[in-house]
């Protein structure tokens, strides 16, 4: 009841006189003239006013108790240096508060901006046509919380209560929208504004979706002074959502002064990979994912002797030895293993292929399994050819694609030319693991906005690990996923290869390619299950099964996507 | 005589001595559980060699993960052992289960245990393959970080 709310505002003057509201509104519909039970405390109201006064109570509740409630400079200033005459008379006073309160203290010269940007984003607009990360379920474990009812006309206070860092504060109140005047300003007044956390925690959202709104309507300038504000208020967080709008705001950065990643391929590719070792510790998903994909796999070569693996994205071959050791286990023995390992061209000769495969092969050796490996080098799937891989008859083949196929995407026609391949290969079995996420749609602020909610939920599932190496797992994981963030928002054509879709869209895609979906077995749920319940912030993990495949999220989102096809019209795979 | 008597009963309490005999060793400390056996380990050098014997160790998997398949042994020989594989593996995925509540009581749970321990002990023993740029086999450190239970 907003009873309670009320008397929690500090600041004694108002305090008294609202508390009273309770009764009102429960006396409303009392006898004409003066309300006597009113008139005993004190108070003349007309009773035909009686609702009048209420809907100005609570809109003064919700000025005051909105924005202000941690704010003793407002609250002291209305009781103390607001002269109140005659608050027996309450319409009146009511009157004079109100108008006290819309008044805007500083008057915005929002007139000269050209372009308004609206930051007082009624939440219609963004839920209407974008998933609107306001969401009750849109939950971060960083300071503040996340409140389900709009705020309109939201400022920045000055806040004599502890903030998470100290400065000194030049009191000064202000309304977003100047700030984007207040550029002109700020060189003679020097403005440092100390935020409120939870508040600056939405208000943080709100200004990255309105630079991608700017962005989005070529509005160079605009998006330059929200970016400032950006990192204002991005260093009053903490934690997880401190780093994702780091991330966003560097690659805001880039896309509005159109600074490309360098394109130093090889250099690339050898860094990725060691991010990718990293994130592959500090948290499940590429364990799940090479887990669940190794069971289905399996399940299909159950009865063949003789197998033939191609693996997309080789990079480590850290998916492999499970397998191998799964199948030298099997009942009835091993079969004869051979594994095509594709991967970009390495850096100064070193045949980064050639080494895992000698790895893999001395594992193979060790238990006894005849294991043969063949390494393909190629900067694009699409180039590949089926007579590449050298299959034959004899043998089941099977197809892993471990975030590999949304690359693809970023070429018109090379997804199509790569499937029609699969299926001239007639595999058993082809696993495909992507992220669930789509971040390949029509507009640009459509992709911002999900792949804000996504790395969000993302970092927030890597804020578990704790301890010495996993501290240094979790920063390399983090700028491992900050390079993707950079991809999605900062590029655009073909060099934009992040083109994440989700299992919807890409089951679409597979059955025009002519691939039917095979469901992964309760086997494979259950190991993944187990395999989440060893991570240390395990109960944030979840696996969900979805129409026969698996996906792994965090919370309530999924976050990766497991599945498996086959060629439609073949007989049953396994 | 007494004296006699006295040697001869004396000779009796004295007693079978267990470090004679180092298979009915490993056999007694093949029933203890992991930290116990770690702390024998630490007795007197015989007991240290003993009950490094895999068969100790193996005794120990068998009781937390069922081995049904003929050739488990082998293959965990092969990749480094049942000693590291309870020291890598079984014991810290017992406790990591244990402490979220999940008891494997029937067949199907300490099979799936099992899959899962060896799983994660052939990625251990591909990375100590040759050193391709890191120091020591990490992927199986999260099952080392102290799990917060507050």
């Amino acid at each position: 009841m907003k009873t309670e709310h009320v008397e929690s505002c500090r600041g004694g003057g108002i305090g008294g006189f609202l508390p009273s509201k309770g009764k009102m509104m429960a006396m409303e519909e009392t006898d004409a003239g003066m309300d006597e039970q009113l008139a005993a405390l004190g108070y003349k109201v007309r009773a035909s006013d009686m609702a009048n006064v209420a809907q100005r109570l609570e809109q003064l509740d919700m000025a005051i108790g909105g924005s202000a409630a941690q704010d003793d400079a407002l609250l002291s200033h209305l009781a103390s240096d607001t002269v109140h005459y005659n608050p027996s008379d309450i319409s009146n006073w009511l009157e004079n508060m109100l108008s006290e309160l819309n008044a805007p203290p500083i008057p915005a010269p929002t007139a000269t901006h050209p372009k308004s940007i609206s930051f007082d984003f009624p939440s219609e607009d963004l839920s209407s046509s974008v998933p609107n990360p306001l969401d009750p379920d849109y939950c971060l474990r960083s300071d503040y919380q996340v409140e389900g009812r709009s705020r309109n006309r939201k400022r920045i206070r000055t806040s004599s209560s502890s903030s998470s860092s100290s400065r000194t504060a030049a009191p000064a109140i202000e309304s977003i929208p100047a700030v984007v005047a207040a550029t002109e300003v700020s060189s003679t007044n020097p403005v440092v504004v100390m935020v409120d956390s939870q508040e600056a925690g939405i208000r943080l959202v709100h200004a990255l979706l309105a630079c991608a709104e700017s962005l989005q309507q070529e509005n160079y300038k605009a998006a330059d002074a929200i970016l400032k504000q950006i990192s204002i208020l991005a260093s009053s967080q903490a934690g997880a959502m401190r780093k994702v709008a780091g991330y966003f705001a560097e690659a805001l950065a880039r896309r509005i002064y159109r600074l490309h990643p360098t394109q130093d391929t090889f250099l690339d590719s050898a860094f990725s990979d060691i991010l990718e070792m990293h994130f592959y510790e500090s948290c499940p998903y590429l364990k799940f994912a090479h887990f669940t994909a190794n069971q289905a796999i399996l399940e299909a070569f159950s009865g063949c002797r003789r197998v033939h693996v191609i693996d997309f994205g080789i990079k480590q071959g850290m998916q492999w030895p499970a397998l191998m050791q799964a199948l030298a286990l099997r009942p009835g023995g091993p079969p004869s293993f051979r594994l095509t390992g594709i991967g970009p061209p390495s850096p100064d000769n070193s045949n980064a292929l050639q080494q895992v495969g000698w790895k893999l092969a001395q594992l193979a050796d060790a238990i006894h399994v005849d294991f043969e490996y063949r390494g393909l080098v190629t900067n694009n799937l699409a180039d590949l050819e089926p007579f590449m891989l050298e299959s034959d008859e004899s043998e089941a083949v099977a197809i892993n694609s471990v975030f590999e196929l949304h690359n693809l995407l970023a070429r018109p026609g090379a997804i199509e030319i790569l499937l029609s391949t699969v299926r001239s290969l007639r595999p058993r079995i082809m696993t495909v693991v992507e992220q669930e996420a789509n971040h390949n749609a029509g507009s640009f602020l459509e992709r911002f906005t999900e792949s804000l909610h996504y790395y969000s939920t993302m970092f927030d599932s890597l804020e578990g690990v704790a301890g010495g190496e996993g501290q240094q797992d979790q920063v390399m994981s983090e700028v491992f996923l900050g390079r993707q963030i950079c991809n999605v928002v900062a590029c655009e054509g073909p060099e934009r290869t992040e083109r994440h879709e989700t299992l919807a869209q890409w089951r679409v895609r597979m059955d025009g390619a002519g691939l039917r979906p095979v469901n992964l077995g309760s086997n494979a749920f259950k190991q993944a299950s187990m395999l989440l319940a060893l991570f240390a912030g395990g109960d944030g993990y979840r696996v969900q099964e979805n129409e026969g495949c698996l996906t792994l999220g965090w919370h309530t989102r999924p976050l990766i996507a497991t599945s498996a096809w086959c060629v439609a019209g073949a007989g049953e795979s396994g | 005589m007494e004296n006699a008597e006295e040697e001869k009963e004396r000779d009796n309490t004295r007693g079978y001595n267990i470090n004679d005999n180092h298979d009915l060793l490993a056999e007694i400390l093949a029933r203890l559980d992991g930290p116990s056996l770690a702390a024998a380990a630490s007795v007197c050098r015989l007991w240290r060699a003993v009950s490094h014997r895999d068969t100790v160790w193996e005794a120990l998997c068998n009781r937390h993960v069922a081995a049904d398949f003929p050739g488990t042994r082998a293959v965990v020989a092969a990749l480094g052992g049942y000693r590291r594989l309870y020291c890598c593996c079984v014991g810290p995925v017992a406790n990591r289960l244990a402490v979220s509540g999940e008891h494997a009581t029937t067949e199907a749970a300490t099979a799936a245990r099992l899959s899962l321990s060896l799983s994660l002990f052939s990625i251990d023993c591909y990375e100590r393959l040759g050193d391709g740029g890191w120091e020591r086999p990490s992927s199986l450190l999260f099952l080392r970080s102290p799990v917060d239970v507050s």
